[in-house]
């Protein structure tokens, strides 16, 4: 499928120091489509700012594919990395340092952005532009110190998207504001991304995150383990129903990960019955009498 | 609020703009780097001008200028373009013009350092006699057109034409008194077969108080009186006479004689132009001039011009030569260290970029880019800060503007530039120090074996070929390549006793003693630059002491050499009453007469000798000399003459002496029972033989009294004092010279007290650049340590504990590169200053040994780790202002 923005394949990262391995990812799948905003949520460990350091350039994986706004990372040279940080992708971190540069107001942080992708011409035009689309026009001359961590986030969405990237990353855009804020930062986020069609990926541990987006990708021991979708539905009374659904991922070779509340509700271990159905694969517990209908497993 | 420009210049100006502090920092850092590399070589440049200068100075004009003396009369003729009077120029004009022309003609820098040229005509001075009186005078006629240059007429008026019957001349008063001859007063004198009229028609004074004009006619002022006999005394001077009259000569039986000098100005003298100037010297002296003489007869020679302060000036450059070799070497490590400071200044200010960097370097900029913009920074920072320090260095050190001296600082700005350019690889990844990969430590490894291996082979190399005069590449070179290598070894021994302390600590309770060496060991504070730094200035220090110590003892050697003892008094006869008076002076301890210093000749089979012989009392010098440098050895003095009288002899006589088994001197066979430096305190020649009192009588007449009298002084004697009462004694025409006071004139000449100030200067430098690379080396660890320090707060450690957790971190890197330094500081004026010649600082004919003041090594050592410890406090106490939750949130997560 050519749409897709962003495709991982089989993702393996590992950190060597001093004879001590760690494997950060183990062969994690991700696709997200054109347009599309997905929520990355794992928890503190998972892997998640090891696959967004991949995603934005910035590391590279150890083996595997990893193709983002049409651009192989794995390939990339730094000549193409950089025409690729410029124009391809924009990133929100959790920290202002990351994102904002202190000693600019918002306005300049913005036409830095666009300075360092060489845009001359209405650039004045552009930073009032991207600015007002995030409701910050008014702050645009103070600097990142006078800003709230909202107003901060906010900027920085800005600056992400100032030189038009196909692609937005944010890592953690919320982690360090309270519930309200959060909300209101990744409302701007999916308005960003329903006005202007850029796909977005938001990583958080935050699992109230899942709430505001379409898809949310749960991340587990550097894999993807499950899905939950989101779907609004009008019924005949014209009543919104939302519908949450959620998936296990399950990769190329057919492997899947049981979420952690029914392994831990069947006492599932070590090993568990299958059973293929005609429309579904059953789990038993190894030790169960509750038999598969059809045949005896003995 | 208006709104900012969102212009990329402004962008770029508002970033270069935040955190002024690191800037600043390195900007006076560079400021005072570039002012220490501007002023150094100019003050060095100047102490050897003045040197240069204040050796020439010591000449009389007549030995320093550039001059001619030839027997004739210029060629007569008028000038191109007169500038004398009509009458003088129409004989003098045309040699006037050669002698301008000639000068015109020089090549810079000897043009400017020559004066206007004059010139004499002086005739050989006439055998007269008075008819008056009867009185047998001597006088010289000279002839100069320009002499109202240099005299003005006192009483009368200048000598009238030379009419064809009496001559008029002019004197000096001297020389009109010494003659009794009034103004206005015709003598008639007899001379030779006939008579010469002359009337004084005036006198003279020198126009100006000072003028070395008279130094090149001295008769021209003063008469040399000579005393033949019992007879009434003879008195030569010379008289103005009309400069046009030159054809009187003609009529004279003596020679004429035409001196022309360009005057030599030692102000304009400098160093740098010295081997110029002496080539140029050498160059006049082999050329002859295009200048017409008349000459009598057919004797005499062509007009060529002699340089006597060639010789002068050639010695003088030398000792420059010397000079700087010594303190070029010595410049050599505190650049060193400069270059150190500076990288880590640069590393401050990358430190401080490094969050923006790496969201420039997200966003796109590449690594190319982001260089570029440390680079400008550097630029921004440095030539500003490099042209004030430049002109700082200009203003505080003598000499002129050259163009030459815009290189310092755009040297600074493109180091600086290249130093920040390459810290840009320290500000990116936030990696552990402990994790570097395998690869960084190859590079380590193969850096640090090529240093030690050129460390070694240098070393050998200045070993084996010896020093080379002026500024020797590799005398440059193999001190910092030792302190490179002496950097390697401190950084990899000192891990080794910290492990077994680490080890030991790892079974005891008590944080900071095992996680003060564990930190020590993974996460290295202190790196590469600050230990060299440390390393270097300790032994800059150190060997700089040691140097200093050793020129000192060398300057006093010296001084007690040339006076011989406490004291000596010379140039005049002292007689045994006056020798006993002096001996009695309060404070005079003992006293050891030298006699004779009188011509003497050594017969070596044929060949003659002329030498000098000097005798003395062999008990008494010993004493007096006893503990002295330079003593003579009289040991074998006292001996009998079984095989000829036994003699002390100076190098040039023993090598006149060499190969003949029977040498006479005065007719009396000697047996050399050693050898003397000459001149010494006791002769100014060097040739001499020195025997005892009681052989003296064989060689010469021992009546005459002591001409050198040594003294030994009581401890504690008062040197005026004695000095004042010997001069009661003795008459003021005695010189009395004290070795303390020899030593102190030979400490101030250029050359020694300069060396002295770099020296001093050397130390003060290390010093406080030791301490500004301390300081930013705990500016830089300040976010580790206070990330560490605030989180064993909040585990619960006491004070005491974070300060030995610093004292931790500091301590053995400092500890290794402060003995390592000490080490290198005592070994490098040993390997390296063994080959250097000394003299010159000394003002010696003895190279002096090297030696160490222990406790001046300890002193300065001491206070090294002193201004260590303080420079520390105060940067510790000023980072320990950082609040806790600012500090543990900038942690990165990742």
């Amino acid at each position: 499928m050519s749409d897709a923005e962003i495709v991982c394949t089989d993702l393996v990262r590992i950190f060597t120091a001093q004879g001590v391995e760690v494997q950060a990812l183990q062969g994690l799948n991700l696709r997200v489509e054109s347009g599309g905003l997905v929520a990355l949520v794992g928890a503190s460990g998972s892997g998640k700012s090891t696959l967004l350091g991949i995603l934005s350039g910035l590391d590279a994986p150890t083996a595997g594919t990893a193709r983002v706004a049409g651009h192989d990372l794995v390939a990339m040279r730094r000549r193409e990395r950089v025409g690729f940080q410029r124009s391809s992708v924009g990133f929100i971190w959790q920290q202002t340092a990351r994102n904002l540069l202190p000693y600019l107001d918002a306005a300049g942080n913005v036409a830095a952005a666009l300075a360092v992708a060489g845009l001359r011409k209405g650039r004045d035009e552009r930073v009032h532009e991207v600015l007002s689309a995030l409701d910050v026009d008014h702050l645009a001359d103070r600097r990142p110190a006078q800003l709230s961590g909202g107003q901060q986030q906010r900027v920085a969405i800005a600056v992400a998207i100032a030189n038009r990237p196909r692609v937005l990353l944010a890592d953690e855009p919320t982690g360090e504001l309270d519930d309200a804020t959060s909300a209101a930062v990744l409302e701007a986020m999916r308005s960003v991304n329903e006005r202007l069609g850029v796909t977005t990926l938001i990583v958080t541990h935050d699992a109230s995150v899942s709430e505001h987006v379409a898809r949310t990708v749960q991340i587990r021991d550097g894999r993807t383990s499950t899905e939950v979708l989101r779907s609004r539905r009008t019924d005949e009374e014209g009543r919104e129903h939302a519908t949450a659904e959620e998936f296990a991922v399950l990769d190329r070779v057919g492997r899947l990960q049981l979420p952690q509340d029914f392994v831990a509700a069947l006492s599932l271990r070590d090993r568990v019955r299958l059973a293929l159905e005609d429309d579904h694969v059953g789990v038993w517990p190894e030790a169960t009498d509750a038999a598969p209908t059809g045949e005896d497993p003995s | 609020m208006a709104r900012r420009s969102t212009s990329t210049g402004s962008l770029l100006g508002r970033h270069l703009a935040a955190h002024p502090a690191g800037a600043v920092t390195l900007a006076v850092l560079v400021i005072v780097l570039s002012a220490v590399a501007t002023a150094a070589p100019r003050a060095v440049a100047a102490m050897d001008s003045s040197a240069v200068q204040q050796q020439l100075s010591a000449l009389t004009p007549a030995q320093r200028d550039l001059v001619s003396s030839v027997v004739g009369v210029p060629e007569k003729g008028g000038s191109a373009s007169p500038r004398l009077e009509p009458a003088s120029d129409a004989v003098w004009g045309q040699f006037d013009d050669a002698v301008m022309r000639m000068r015109a003609e020089y090549p810079q820098p000897l043009r400017s350092s020559t004066g206007e040229p004059d010139y004499l005509l002086a005739v050989d001075p006439l055998d007269i006699t008075y008819l008056g009186t009867g009185h047998h005078t001597r006088i010289s006629l000279g002839f100069d057109p320009r002499s109202e240059h240099h005299v003005r007429y006192v009483e009368g008026t200048a000598p009238g034409a030379y009419t064809g019957d009496v001559l008029d001349v002019a004197l000096d008063s001297a020389n009109a008194d010494a003659l009794e001859w009034a103004v206005g007063e015709t003598r008639t004198f007899s001379q030779g077969t006939g008579t010469v009229t002359m009337r004084l028609t005036g006198l003279f004074a020198p126009r100006h108080g000072t003028d070395d004009y008279f130094s090149h006619a001295p008769l021209l002022l003063r008469p040399s009186i000579e005393q033949q006999g019992l007879g009434p005394p003879i008195y030569t001077g010379t008289a103005l006479v009309d400069p046009s009259a030159v054809e009187f000569i003609g009529t004279l039986p003596v020679a004429p004689r035409l001196q022309i000098w360009f005057p030599l100005d030692v102000s304009t003298v400098t160093a740098d132009s010295g081997d110029e100037l002496l080539t140029q010297l050498r160059e006049v002296e082999r050329t002859p001039p295009t200048i017409s003489i008349v000459r009598p007869g057919f004797w005499g020679s062509d007009v060529t011009f002699r340089a006597p302060a060639a010789d002068a000036l050639e010695q003088a450059l030398g000792a420059r030569a010397a000079s700087d070799a010594v303190i070029v070497m010595m410049a050599a490590g505190p650049f060193g260290v400069m270059i150190a400071v500076l990288a880590l200044g640069c590393r401050v200010v990358a430190r401080r970029r490094a969050d923006a960097l790496r969201l420039l370097g997200a966003r796109g900029v590449s690594p190319a880019g982001r260089a570029s913009l440390l680079a400008l920074e550097g630029v921004v920072i440095a030539l500003p800060a490099s042209v004030l320090g430049s002109v700082i260095g200009l203003f505080v050190t003598p000499g002129g503007w050259s163009a030459g001296l815009i290189v310092v600082p755009l040297a600074f700005a493109a180091i600086t530039a290249l130093l920040l350019t390459t810290s840009l690889r320290a500000t990116e990844g936030t990696a552990r120090a402990d994790l570097s990969p395998a690869a960084g430590d190859r590079w380590r490894v193969a850096l640090e074996l090529t240093v030690v291996v050129l460390a070694i082979l240098g070393t050998l190399a200045l070993l084996q070929r010896g020093v080379s005069g002026g500024i020797d590449p590799l005398l440059v070179a193999v001190p910092l390549l030792l302190a490179g290598a002496a950097c390697v070894i401190a950084l990899r021994l000192y891990p080794l006793p910290l492990q077994a302390l680490a080890n030991r600590a790892r079974g005891r309770a008590g944080l900071g003693g095992f996680l003060g060496p564990s930190r020590a060991l993974r996460d290295r504070a202190i790196g590469l630059a600050p230990v060299f730094a440390l390393l270097v200035g300790t032994a800059v220090a150190v060997s700089s002491g040691v140097l200093l110590t050793s020129v000192q003892n060398g300057v006093t050697a010296a001084a007690q050499t040339a006076v011989g003892a406490d004291m000596r008094v010379s140039g005049t006869g002292v007689g045994a009453d006056q020798l006993r008076r002096i001996a009695a002076i309060p404070g005079v301890a003992e006293t050891a007469a030298a006699s004779g210093n009188i011509d003497g000749i050594i017969d070596n089979d044929g060949r003659r000798t002329n030498i000098a012989v000097v005798w003395v009392d062999p008990g008494e010098l010993a004493q007096v000399q006893r503990g002295s440098a330079g003593a003579i050895p009289v040991g074998g003095l006292d001996g009998g003459s079984p095989g000829g009288i036994p003699v002390l002899v100076s190098p040039s006589v023993a090598s006149a002496m060499a190969g003949s088994s029977s040498t006479r001197v005065n007719g009396e066979k000697v047996r050399v029972v050693g050898t003397v430096a000459a001149p010494n305190a006791l002769t100014d020649r060097s040739g001499v033989v020195i025997v005892a009192q009681r052989n003296a009588d064989a060689l010469a007449d021992a009546e005459a009294d002591p001409r050198t009298v040594l003294i030994r002084l009581e401890p504690g004697a008062r040197i005026p004092d004695v000095s004042r009462a010997v001069t009661a004694v003795t008459g003021t025409d005695a010189t009395v010279e004290s070795a303390k006071a020899a030593a102190a004139e030979r400490a101030a000449l250029p050359v020694a007290a300069g060396l002295q100030a770099a020296l001093t200067a050397a130390i003060a430098l290390s010093g406080v650049l030791g301490g500004i690379t301390l300081v930013m080396t705990l500016v830089l660890g300040a976010p580790a340590r206070a990330r560490t320090v605030t989180l064993l707060r909040m585990l619960g450690a006491r004070r005491g504990e974070e300060s030995a957790l610093v004292a931790w971190e500091l301590g053995p890197p400092v500890v290794a590169a402060v003995v390592v330094g000490v080490a290198l500081g005592i070994a490098l004026p040993t390997v390296v200053l063994s080959g250097v010649d000394l003299r010159a600082f000394t003002g010696g004919s003895i190279q002096p040994a090297l030696s160490i003041d222990p406790v001046a090594t300890a002193v300065l050592v001491i206070g090294f780790l002193a201004a260590t410890a303080l420079f520390t406090a105060v940067a510790l106490v000023a980072s320990r202002t950082a609040r806790a939750s600012s500090i543990l949130r900038s942690v990165p997560e990742g």
